[in-house]
C-alpha cells in the first residue's frame, strides 16, 4: 500500500478548554474526494486548518507525505503551504483592491522561483471564465466569480492537496453548480480534494464522506 | 520585484492610508529640517558672537565723558600698547586708537572728524607742553610727523596722548574700550574704579559663557521639541499601524495561508513603512535643501526613516504573530 498523502492519528485540538477535535483519524490518498460533513461549529474548519498546516494539534500525529508535521520548522510548514496545499475559503479571502490577476498571482509571492510548478495564470483564468475580467478589481465581482478567483489562486501552483471550506456556502444554486463542476475537474486530475460543508448536495461529489460526531470523524457509507 | 509590486498594488488599493503615512512622514521630515536649519543658523550666529568677544580680551565700558583723572588712572594701571580704545556715536567723530577722543570731551580739546578720517598719524597736545602748537599743524615725535588734531589744557606728556592710526577693516563698536589683557588681570587692576567712576568691565569669558549658554538653551529647546514631536509621531504611527493591522488582519492571515513566513509579514510591513516614509522624507528635506548641509540631510534622512521603522517594528512583529487559522476563522 502506498504512503498516504496525509495521515492524522488521534489528533486533538481544543480552544479555551473546549475540545473541538477529539481523536481524529484520517488518511488521504491521491485522488480522494473527501467531504467532511457536519453542522456549523462542529470542527470542520479547525480540521481543515490542521490539514492546511495553518494550525497545530494539541496532541496526536500529523504526517504530510510521510513527514511528521509536528517536528517541522515553521519555515518548512510555510513552504509546504506555499507549494503543496491549495485552500479555498467560504469568505473567499481575496484582496479587494487588487485585480483578479494580481489576486491569483499572489500565490506566487511566497513560492521560491526554483520550486514553482506554475500553471499559466491566463490559461487558468480562461478555464474558469475569468480571463475577460482579469484586470478588474475583485471588489466588483459577484460571489461566484470571487469563488472562482479563489479557486484559481489555489490551483495556480498545482497543489498536491486542495482544501475547501464551505466553497458554495455563500453562493446561489447556479454558481454552486459551476463551482462544483470545477472541483470535479480538479479531482479528475487525481488531486485529492477535501471539502468541509454542511451542504448534503456535495455527497454526490464525494468518494468518502465523514460526519463529525463529538469531535470525532465517522465515515458515512450510504 | 514581486514584493515591490505587491506593495505598490497594496498602496493603490489603500490610497487614504498611504497618503496619511506619506503626509505624516513629510511633516516630520520638514519639522526636523526646520529644526536643523534653526540650529545651524543659531550655531553660526553664536560663532560670530563669540568671535566678537575674544577669550583673551576684556571690554571696558566707559560712560562718557571720562574725566582726565580716570583716564590717567587707566593709563597708569593698564600698560601702554596693550589696549585699544574707540568711542563713537552718531554725531561724533570716530577714531580707533589707543585713546578715545571722548575722553577729552569737556576738556577743551576739539576734534574735527575729517582730520581723523584721513588715517594719517595724529596727535593731541597740551598747551602747556607746546604753547605754539595749533590744530592742523605738525608735531615731530620720535622721528615721525603727527598732525595736531587739538590742543588742550591737560597736563599730559605728549607721548601719552598720541592716537594711533586707524586700522582698516576693524569693526568699530560704540562705547567700547577694548583692552587686550586677560580678563582677570584687567579686573584686578581696575576693580576699585568700577563703581565709583561709572566704569564697567565686560568679562569676555562671562560673555562667551552667556552666548554658549544661550546656544545650549536653543539646542535644549530644539531637542525637547524634537523629543515631543518624535513621541507624538510615535504615538500617531503606532495607532496608524495598529489600525492598519486590525484592518488587514485577514490579509496577513491569507498571506500566511499562502505560505508567507512570519518574517515575510514583518518584512512586508517594514518595507511598506520604509518606502512609504523615505520618499516623503526626501521631499520634506528638499524644502530645506538650500539651507542644510549634506551631512544634516543625511542625518535627518537616517533619523526620520529610522524612527519610522522603529515605530513600525512593534506592529510588524504583532502582525507576524497573528495566528492565521484563528484570523481566517474570525473573518
Amino acid at each position: 500500500m502506498t504512503t498516504p498523502l496525509v495521515q492524522l492519528q488521534q489528533v486533538h485540538r481544543s480552544f479555551a478548554n473546549v475540545a473541538v477535535l477529539n481523536g481524529i483519524d484520517l488518511e488521504i490518498q491521491p485522488g480522494d474526494r473527501i467531504v467532511l460533513f457536519g453542522p456549523s461549529g462542529c470542527g470542520k474548519t479547525t480540521l481543515l486548518h490542521l490539514l492546511g498546516l495553518l494550525d497545530r494539534p494539541d496532541r496526536g500525529n500529523h504526517r504530510f507525505r510521510g513527514q511528521d508535521c509536528g517536528v517541522l520548522s515553521e519555515q518548512d510548514r510555510c513552504s509546504i503551504r506555499a507549494e503543496k496545499i491549495g485552500m479555498v475559503f467560504q469568505q473567499f479571502h481575496l484582496l479587494p483592491g487588487h485585480s483578479v490577476r494580481d489576486n491569483v498571482n499572489l500565490r506566487l509571492r511566497y513560492v521560491p522561483k526554483h520550486n514553482r510548478r506554475v500553471a499559466s495564470p491566463d490559461e487558468l483564468l480562461k478555464q474558469l471564465g475569468l480571463y475577460e475580467r482579469r484586470h478588474q478589481r475583485v471588489r466588483v465581482l459577484s460571489g461566484g466569480e470571487k469563488q472562482r478567483v479563489c479557486i484559481a489562486r489555489a490551483l495556480l501552483c498545482e497543489p498536491n492537496l486542495l482544501l475547501a471550506d464551505e466553497p458554495t456556502g455563500n453562493l446561489d444554486p447556479a454558481n454552486s453548480d459551476s463551482i462544483r463542476t470545477l472541483f470535479e475537474q480538479v479531482a479528475d486530475k487525481q488531486i485529492p480534494v477535501v471539502i468541509a460543508t454542511h451542504d448534503t448536495r456535495w455527497f454526490d461529489f464525494a468518494s468518502r464522506i465523514f460526519r463529525f460526531e463529538h469531535g470525532r470523524l465517522v465515515e458515512h457509507h450510504s | 520585484m514581486i514584493a515591490l509590486r505587491d506593495i505598490l498594488i497594496g498602496w493603490r488599493s489603500r490610497p487614504l492610508q498611504t497618503l496619511a503615512l506619506a503626509g505624516l512622514s513629510l511633516a516630520v521630515s520638514a519639522l526636523i529640517g526646520l529644526g536643523l536649519h534653526i540650529l545651524d543658523r543659531t550655531a553660526r550666529e553664536t560663532d560670530d558672537l563669540l568671535s566678537a568677544w575674544p577669550a583673551d580680551q576684556s571690554t571696558l565700558l566707559l560712560s562718557a565723558p571720562v574725566d582726565a583723572h580716570l583716564y590717567l588712572t587707566l593709563l597708569r594701571r593698564l600698560p601702554e600698547g596693550e589696549w585699544l580704545a574707540y568711542k563713537l556715536d552718531s554725531d561724533t567723530a570716530w577714531v580707533e586708537g589707543r585713546i578715545p577722543f571722548s575722553l577729552f570731551q569737556g576738556s577743551g580739546i576739539s576734534l574735527p572728524p575729517d582730520l581723523i578720517q584721513r588715517g594719517e598719524p595724529v596727535a593731541l597736545v597740551t598747551s602747556t607742553a607746546h604753547p605754539d602748537a595749533r590744530p592742523g599743524g605738525l608735531l615731530q615725535h620720535r622721528g615721525q610727523a603727527f598732525r595736531i588734531l587739538g590742543v588742550g589744557t591737560l597736563s599730559l606728556p605728549v607721548s601719552r596722548i598720541l592716537p594711533v592710526r586707524s586700522q582698516p577693516g576693524r569693526q568699530v563698536q560704540p562705547d567700547h574700550l577694548l583692552i587686550q589683557l586677560p580678563a582677570a588681570e584687567v579686573k584686578k587692576r581696575i576693580q576699585d574704579l568700577e563703581q565709583r567712576d561709572r566704569l564697567t568691565l565686560m568679562d569676555h569669558s562671562a560673555k562667551r559663557t552667556e552666548a554658549s549658554a544661550g546656544f545650549q538653551r536653543v539646542k535644549r529647546s530644539l531637542a525637547a521639541l524634537t523629543a515631543v514631536v518624535a513621541l507624538l509621531v510615535a504615538v500617531l504611527l503606532q495607532s496608524f499601524y495598529q489600525s492598519e493591522i486590525r484592518e488587514r488582519k485577514s490579509e496577513f492571515a491569507l498571506r500566511r495561508s499562502l505560505g508567507a513566513r512570519p518574517a515575510d509579514i514583518r518584512n512586508q510591513i517594514l518595507l511598506e513603512a520604509l518606502l512609504g516614509s523615505a520618499c516623503p522624507v526626501v521631499l520634506g528635506l528638499g524644502l530645506f535643501l538650500v539651507y542644510l548641509n549634506p551631512l544634516h540631510i543625511l542625518l535627518t534622512l537616517c533619523l526620520t526613516v529610522g524612527w519610522i521603522l522603529l515605530c513600525a517594528t512593534l506592529p510588524a512583529l504583532q502582525a507576524a504573530r497573528i495566528p492565521p487559522g484563528e484570523a481566517l476563522k474570525g473573518e
